[in-house]
């Protein structure tokens, strides 16, 4: 039986989640021998077209032509997998969709010479606004276990195991100090899907959300706890909110201000 | 059975003795917070804890735990538990009793657990009588505290420059005997009485137990529960933190390459979504309202309801309050009683 054919590609986002495909080491060459590897730009120099079986799709669609890729990758593919939440819920990337062109022209001095600006889309949406996908890791970026749940489900035809609780239980499982409650600093943990081992909280560090929200995120109750007892204003909440998942439906009230 | 009075100065001897017959896993202070966690010598613990973030279950039920290893061509293989004596020194009241009713379903229930009744047969207990109660603190109410009437093979009570340590078992006897210390004296027995009788003046969350089952029963729409659904992370915090919660999920974790894997269980909390799902999406509780009743509710209520015997009408809080201290929403369960009684 030939090997299913595993497709890498990236769309608009920082290449950090094909990284961690190439992160899972010790288990990569066991993944090259059950895949064949047909097209991963990072990692090797023969591409092939489809059609895949697997296709791992990072970043989010930003360009007319992303969106022409994206379109025949899907005709192509029997699996796509969202990687990362560039391409789950358009992450870092879509927060251009929240400020006015004007606003990015005090950033970037020339702002309209910037050639990927010239032709790109006025707003960025994960790879979901434009196709159907059939799994989504999330994170920033996805845990290499993650990945490799997800790669064995689709070997196996099984359904991945992934995590939709919160970062709260893989932290208080871990026994750290609580940074939101007894530190009073402006974790969100709790409405974050966990998955990455609670790693910004066991590190002293508050959790920035980067898994996007949790199977039955409470975002507003957050957002009311966040000002009362961490004092964040109006403008910090929806940075919280906005900063990797502001698209999506628990978060984005408060991403928009809570309108 | 004997005790003994121990110089405080005296009890670093104590302890190292002890050391060579057990691992110990005493109170270390963790930021803010505590631990339960490895120590060697009495220094390293701090007795004056107010709680640990995690309760002693943990040591009784892992977080996660190996069940089996598998091979997909059929082979089963079951971990070798190497595990000597260890001993948990300092145990709260509280805490004592979280571990005696979690005896009642995996020692006398109807599916006993056999590495259960292993951790618990080699785990000795030094329990502590708790003399300065928190402000989440209401093991009085639950008759669960301040100092435990009995399941401990050790007792210590502070009786401010000595301990009185009195033995509970065989094992808490050949304990004491490795201690250094003099008699005990009706003064001491009086000392430890006074100490608890001080304690009880410093509770201040109570909760009125009296037809709690009925309560609850009587209240399943009361739009409290609608209030807290709307407050509630469902971060699982209480749940985790719960020294009586015992649920868990059981899941096989294959290998990659796909030749084999584990079957392993890990905590689980009703207060997560999906606990409670089931085939096709379905879900019992999808309601945060309907989980944090089921918390709040297992915990204090229908203890006497049919489907809920597990501890033979008692309620399952002890009265801890970590569920309390460690909630991010400020939800306190003496305080929803409070609100259906209509106080």
């Amino acid at each position: 039986m030939a090997k299913p054919k595993l497709a890498v590609v990236k769309m608009t986002g920082c290449a950090g989640c094909q990284m961690e495909v190439l992160r899972i080491e010790d288990k990569l060459l066991d993944l090259v021998g059950a895949v064949d590897v047909a097209y991963f730009y990072m990692a090797t120099s023969a591409n092939r077209h489809g059609p895949y079986d697997v296709a791992l799709v990072e970043g989010s669609v930003s360009t007319p032509r992303e969106l022409r890729e994206l379109k025949e990758l899907r005709e192509r593919t029997k699996l796509l997998i969202a990687l990362g939440d560039c391409a789950c819920s358009g992450c870092l990337p879509s927060i251009v969709n929240w400020v006015p062109p004007q606003e990015s022209a005090k950033v970037y001095e020339r702002f309209l010479e910037i050639h990927s600006k010239k032709e790109s889309f006025q707003r960025v949406y994960p790879l979901s606004a434009h196709v159907r996908v059939d799994l989504e890791l999330r994170g920033c970026p996805p845990h290499r276990d993650a990945i490799l749940e997800a790669l064995k489900g689709a070997l196996l035809g099984i359904k991945p195991f992934l995590r939709e609780h919160p970062v709260c239980v893989e932290c208080k499982l871990k026994e750290n100090v609580c940074l939101l409650v007894c530190e009073g600093r402006p974790c969100m943990g709790p409405v974050t899907a966990a998955g990455c081992g609670a790693a910004c909280p066991s590190n002293g560090r508050v959790c920035e959300g980067c898994y996007g929200p949790m199977s039955d995120a409470n975002a507003s109750s957050l957002a009311e706890i966040l000002a009362k007892r961490c004092g964040l204003s109006r403008e910090d909440l929806i940075g919280k909110f906005r900063k990797y998942a502001g698209l999506t439906p628990a978060f984005s009230k408060e991403a928009s201000g809570g309108i | 059975m004997g005790g003994k009075v121990i110089a405080k100065d005296s009890l670093g001897e104590f302890v190292s003795k002890l050391s060579e017959r057990y691992r110990i896993f005493g109170p270390r202070k963790k930021g803010t917070e505590w631990i339960f966690d490895e120590v060697r010598s009495a220094e390293e613990m701090d007795l004056r804890y107010s709680t640990t973030i995690l309760p002693p279950r943990k040591f009784f039920i892992p977080t996660s735990e190996r069940i089996f290893s598998f091979k997909m061509d059929g082979g089963v293989e079951e971990p070798e538990e190497r595990d000597g004596p260890s001993l948990i020194f300092g145990i709260h009241s509280c805490d004592l009793n979280a571990l005696l009713l979690l005896d009642m379903v995996f020692l006398e229930g109807e599916f006993p657990s056999p590495s259960y009744a292993r951790r618990r047969e080699r785990t000795a207990l030094v329990a502590l009588t708790c003399i300065d109660p928190s402000e989440n603190c209401f093991c009085e109410s639950m008759g669960t505290g301040p100092s435990p009437a009995g399941g401990y093979d050790v007792l210590l009570t502070d009786l401010g420059r000595e301990y009185l340590a009195e033995s509970g078992s065989r094992r808490g006897e050949e304990m004491l005997a490795l201690a250094k210390g003099r008699a005990v004296t009706a003064a001491d027995l009086e000392g430890k009485a006074k100490a608890i009788e001080c304690a009880k003046s410093k509770f201040k969350k109570k909760v009125d137990l009296k037809g709690i089952d009925e309560l609850f029963l009587r209240n399943l729409d009361n739009p409290v529960w609608k209030r807290l659904g709307e407050k509630d992370l469902a971060c699982g915090i209480c749940v985790n933190s719960c020294p009586t919660c015992f649920c868990f999920d059981v899941r096989d974790q294959l290998d990659f390459p796909m030749v084999g894997g584990v079957r392993y269980k890990e905590w689980d909390a009703c207060v997560l979504l999906e606990f409670s799902q089931v085939a096709l999406g379905g879900n019992f509780r999808r309601d945060r309202a309907a989980r944090i009743r089921q918390f709040i509710g297992h915990n204090l209520g229908w203890g006497g309801a049919s489907q809920f015997r597990e501890f033979k009408g008692r309620a399952k809080c002890v009265g801890c309050g970590r569920c309390i201290r460690y909630c991010p929403a400020g939800i306190d369960l003496t305080e929803v009683v409070k609100e259906l009684r209509g106080i």
